[in-house]
Formats: C-alpha cells, structure tokens, sequence
C-alpha cells in the first residue's frame, strides 16, 4: 500500500454557528493529485486551509506524513507541505526570480543566503513553469496570469511531499491551463501528493486520480473521474442540469451544462 | 551600497561637527575625535575648539546619529510589517505613544528614577499606540492604507490631547521641558543623553535586522510568509516591540521627528531594490546622514536663532509623502 501523505479525520471547520467544513474524511497518497470541486462557498479553500494548518479544526485532526499537523511548527511544515494561494498581493518591488528565491527559504540553514543548490532549484523551477524569462521583471508588474505562474514555481521551489493549490489554473490562458495541469501530473509521477482546488470540472476531470465533490461543507465523493462526475451527483451538488459524455481526445469525462435549471 | 553610505554617515559627521557658530576645519574635527578615541589621525584644534567639538557638537551629532539611524531602521521594519511602503513611527502612531510616556515622564518626575526612566517610558508609550493601531486597522491579515492612516491620526490626535493634558497640569518647569522637547530638537545633547539612548536605538539596530528574512517573506503575506516556515504572530510581536523601543528611544531624546522614517526605506528601495537585508542596514544609515544634514541645517540656517529639527524634517518631508501618495494613486490607482 502507498502510504498516505495527507490525510483529514473526522475534519470540521465552525465559525459561530456556520459550518463551514463539516466532517471530512480525505486521504491522499505520494504519487495522487486529487481534485476538489464543488459551487461556491462549497467549503474548499476552508477545506485546503485546515490542510495547510492555516486554520484550526473545530473538531478532528490533519495528519501530514503520519504525525499530526497541530503544534508543529511552522518550519518543519514549510519543508513537509507548500501552498499555493488563490491570489498573492506584493507591493514591493521584487524581482520575480526573487519571489520564487522565497521558495527556498525554509531549507536556509541560520542567515546563510541561498547555496549553489538553491539557486538550481530556483532555475530549474522557472524553467518548468514557463516564467525563466520573466525572471528580472519586478512582481508587481507581472499580468494576473504571470504572477500566477511565478507563485506556482515559488511553491515548486519549496520541494516538499505534498502540494496544496488553490485554483492554480484561474488566471490563466488555455495554453497555461494545460502546461500547469500536465506540470502537477509531472510532479504527482515523481512522488507528490497533490491537492488541488479546480472550477473547472473538465480540467478536474482530465488530469486527477480522484474528484472530491464538496457541497455546503461536506465531502459527498471523492473517486475516479468516471465516478465522481455523473450526470445524477454533479447536478445534485452543483444544482444544476449536466450532460456527461466521453471526451474527444481522452478516456476522461466531459461535462457541460444542459440547458435550464433542474428540479 | 551599505559600505559607501557608512562614509557617507561618517562624513556627516564630520561637517555636522565642524561647521557652527564657530566654523572648525574639519581635518581638525578629525584630529579631535581621534584624540579623544587614541587614535593619532587628523589635523591640530585649539583647546577651545576641543571643548566645543567634544563637549558641545560631538554628543549632539551621535544623539542625531542614533535617533536618525533608530527613526530609519524601525520605519523600514514597520513598512516591511504592514506590509505597506507609507507606514512611518510617526504617522501610525508610535511617536504619538511614545510622546505621551514622555511627557507623562517630565510631569511625574521620572527623572528621579534614574535617566533610563524617561525613554523607557516612552518605548511603553510607543508600544501601546503601534498595539491599538495595528488590532484596529488589520483586517483578515491586511492592512489597508487608509484605516492604517485613519487610526494613527486619531491615536496621534488622543496622544496630543494627552500632551495638552499634561501640559496643563505641569509646573513651570516641566512645562519648559515639555515644550522644548515636544518641538523636536537635539539641543539639550549632553553625553548623558547619548549614553540613555544608545541602548534602546541599539536594540533595534542588532535585533531588527535578524528579521530581514522573514520580513521578506512577509511581504508575500501573513499566509504565504507562514507557509514559507515563519512564526508570523511572534515575528511581528518581537518586531513591533523592537520598533517601538528604538523609536521610542529617539522619541524620548529628541522629540517628535516626523518622516525620516518614511522618507528614507523610499529612497532606499529606489536605489537597491527591496530586499531586507539591505533595506534595513542602509535605511538605519541613511537616517544617520539625513538627521545629521537636518541638524546641522536646524542649527546654522537661522542664526543665532536654532529652527527646532521637528520643523525642518516636516518641511522637508510633508512634500516628500505628498508625491509618494501622488506616485502610489497613480500607479495603483487607489490610495493602497
């Protein structure tokens, strides 16, 4: 069996009386990229913050590489699990190799600036994330869809077993949807576990082992595309009308709206 | 950059000293300091011109060092916390705080308790106003510009009825003292006052900069700083203590001096980037030269008259923080 890299028991998530995440249970293992789906306010960024031990748990536990999240700090997370965030605000004039230089920071040992190694890394992670020529450009210049790109390395220069991505995909062009969705497969076959929040259920559907449906706090599946994403469940948790069929180029789902609303 | 702005700091130094009332040459300057330091440097003074550079010029020139050099470092630290380039000790209120300990301090006969007392008690002051600000203008780990502006002015406002307060129930004396301090000015220096101080400016000169990595990262934000391995909530707490000390510190010496600590982590940003551990060493040196300049311009430009220092850097720097609002509208085009 392969072990498990994350893992939520019993997770709950209450802010007064809302419940935002409600009773989760959610394994993922080295080598899987799991999707969550769900309409908004469904509870996945919540869900993704109690993964990165952003947030404290209500009730239940996060556990990363077997030990449990609370109470470790916040290094030795920083080396176990990076994050991804929806949207990162800089009003500093960084350079965007620098940002991604950020990356590295957790492995620094005292005020030590960054090794030869370090700076490889960095290269290496610009290179796979399209941006190495973006490299001397100030961050807060870049378009919506740059940055993105550059936070997205930042993340990969951290080199740490799991991966947290909140909608990596939102700023970007359909070119860049692919590159990054084909980048996180890339890292799930080198060993990663990968959460990653979608909108899109196509691109859910296309590249991740497993689809956790989310829907007012609640995980209602999490299995294979195939399963995850029938006509009957994804009307249900999205509240509307779809049509699922095969898509052209891959043995994966394809899921549009249907026209009107159902029920 | 930080070698070449270290001469620069020294050669301040050197012409703050020299010229005055009595204008010294400053080969002599040189040979005075390396006199009195065992060092056989320089040209020959007079025994008159020793007393006035080594009693009189030089401990008032290290007291603008030092308060230049504090208001710098923590306004660089502060805008790295906040995570906004128009944080300043004096516009988010710690100078405002600190005005009060002080004041309260002249009024309550601190003095008594020993020379520490006094600058202690404003680093209290400091620390309680940069507190009240920083609960009330963060929001979900954001600091937005205006509510950031708003609520130092209004910290600065309660400070100053504060002040007014304590001025109204001081004795002939201590409101002399009070005034005199509340205009901004180093010229009360003595070696005594270098020596009260040097502590609390040198806390924040060694420890501020161990922060320049996670103030790096901060300016990511809170989330991404914490992921990236920093203890966010303990970082800005040891920060804010750090700034308020040093600001505290040159609060209590000179009074409020506003601008120097927003005017010079700008220019430095301009000129070498914003990474930390840079920023922080060149924004405490570049406060050194600056103070130094201003002072020297406070005591020659309206003899025999002294213009308190307070006004000159508000003169100096009002202008100076209307373009970086002008600058930052435009480019952004909000007020954050």
């Amino acid at each position: 069996m392969i072990p498990a890299a994350l893992e939520a028991v019993d997770l709950s998530h209450r802010i007064g009386v809302r419940t935002l995440v409600d009773g989760v249970d959610l394994t993922v293992r080295c080598g899987e990229v799991v999707g969550l789906v769900g309409p908004n306010g469904a509870g996945k960024s919540t869900l993704l913050g109690l993964l990165a031990g952003d947030l404290s748990p209500s009730a239940g536990e996060v556990r990363l590489g077997g030990a449990p999240l609370r109470g470790r700090s916040a290094r030795s997370l920083a080396r176990a699990r990076a994050v991804l965030p929806q949207r990162t605000v800089l009003r500093f004039g960084f350079t965007a190799r620098e940002v991604v230089a950020m990356g590295r920071s957790p492995h620094g040992r005292g005020v030590a600036g960054l090794g030869a190694r370090d700076h490889d890394v960095v290269d290496a992670q610009m290179r796979r994330a399209d941006v190495a020529e973006l490299a001397g450009r100030r961050f807060p210049t870049l378009s919506g869809g740059e940055a993105a790109r550059v936070n997205l390395a930042r993340v990969l220069a951290q080199e740490t077993p799991v991966l947290l991505l909140d909608e990596p995909t939102a700023a970007l062009d359909l070119r860049h949807q692919e590159l990054v969705m084909d980048l996180v497969r890339e890292l799930a076959g080198e060993g990663a576990a990968v959460v990653v929040v979608l909108h899109d259920l196509n691109l859910a559907a296309a590249h991740c082992d497993r689809i956790g449906l989310m829907r007012e706090g609640r995980l209602v599946a999490c299995a294979p595309p195939w399963e995850a994403l029938t006509r009957a469940r994804v009307g249900e948790v999205f509240d509307q009308d779809v049509v699922v069929t095969r898509h052209p180029a891959r043995d994966r789902p394809l899921v549009v709206a249907a026209p009107g609303v159902s029920g | 950059m930080t070698l070449a702005l270290a001469l620069c700091v020294a050669a301040c130094l050197v012409v703050n000293v020299a010229l005055g009332a009595i204008a010294i040459h400053p080969w002599a300057v040189v040979g005075v300091i390396g006199d009195h330091l065992g060092v056989g440097v320089g040209g020959v003074a007079t025994l008159e011109e020793d007393a006035v550079i080594w009693q009189i010029r030089m401990p008032r020139a290290l007291l603008a060092l030092l308060v230049g050099a504090g208001l710098g470092i923590a306004g660089a630290a502060l805008q790295g916390i906040f995570r906004n380039p128009l944080a300043d000790p004096g516009l988010i209120g710690i100078s405002g705080g600190a005005s009060v300990g002080a004041a309260a301090g002249i009024v309550l006969g601190v003095g008594a308790l020993g020379a520490t007392a006094l600058p202690l008690l404003a680093a209290v002051g400091g620390v309680v106003a940069a507190g009240v600000v920083y609960a009330l203008a963060r929001h979900e780990g954001r600091t937005d510009v205006v509510t950031l502006l708003l609520t130092g002015l209004a910290v600065n406002a309660i400070g100053a009825a504060a002040v007014g307060y304590l001025t109204f129930a001081a004795d002939e004396d201590q409101l002399q003292d009070i005034v005199f301090w509340m205009l901004g000015s180093l010229g009360g220096a003595t070696w005594e006052t270098v020596r009260v101080v040097l502590p609390f400016v040198l806390a924040g000169l060694v420890g501020i900069p161990l922060f320049a990595r996670a103030l790096n990262l901060l300016t990511l934000g809170e989330r991404e700083a914490a992921h990236l391995g920093v203890s966010t909530e303990r970082t800005r707490l040891v920060l804010i203590l750090l700034c308020a000390l040093c600001a505290g510190g040159a609060v209590a010496a000179a009074g409020v001096i506003s601008f120097i600590g927003l005017i010079v982590p700008h220019l430095v940003r301009l000129a070498a980037g914003p990474d930390h551990h840079v920023v922080l060493p060149a924004s405490a040196l570049g406060g050194a030269a600056l103070l130094l300049l201003a002072d020297l311009g406070a005591r020659t430009l309206v003899v025999p008259q002294e213009m308190p220092l307070g006004i000159l850097t508000g003169l100096l720097g009002g202008p100076f923080f209307l373009w970086l609002l002008h600058r930052n509208r435009r480019e952004h085009g909000d007020w954050g």
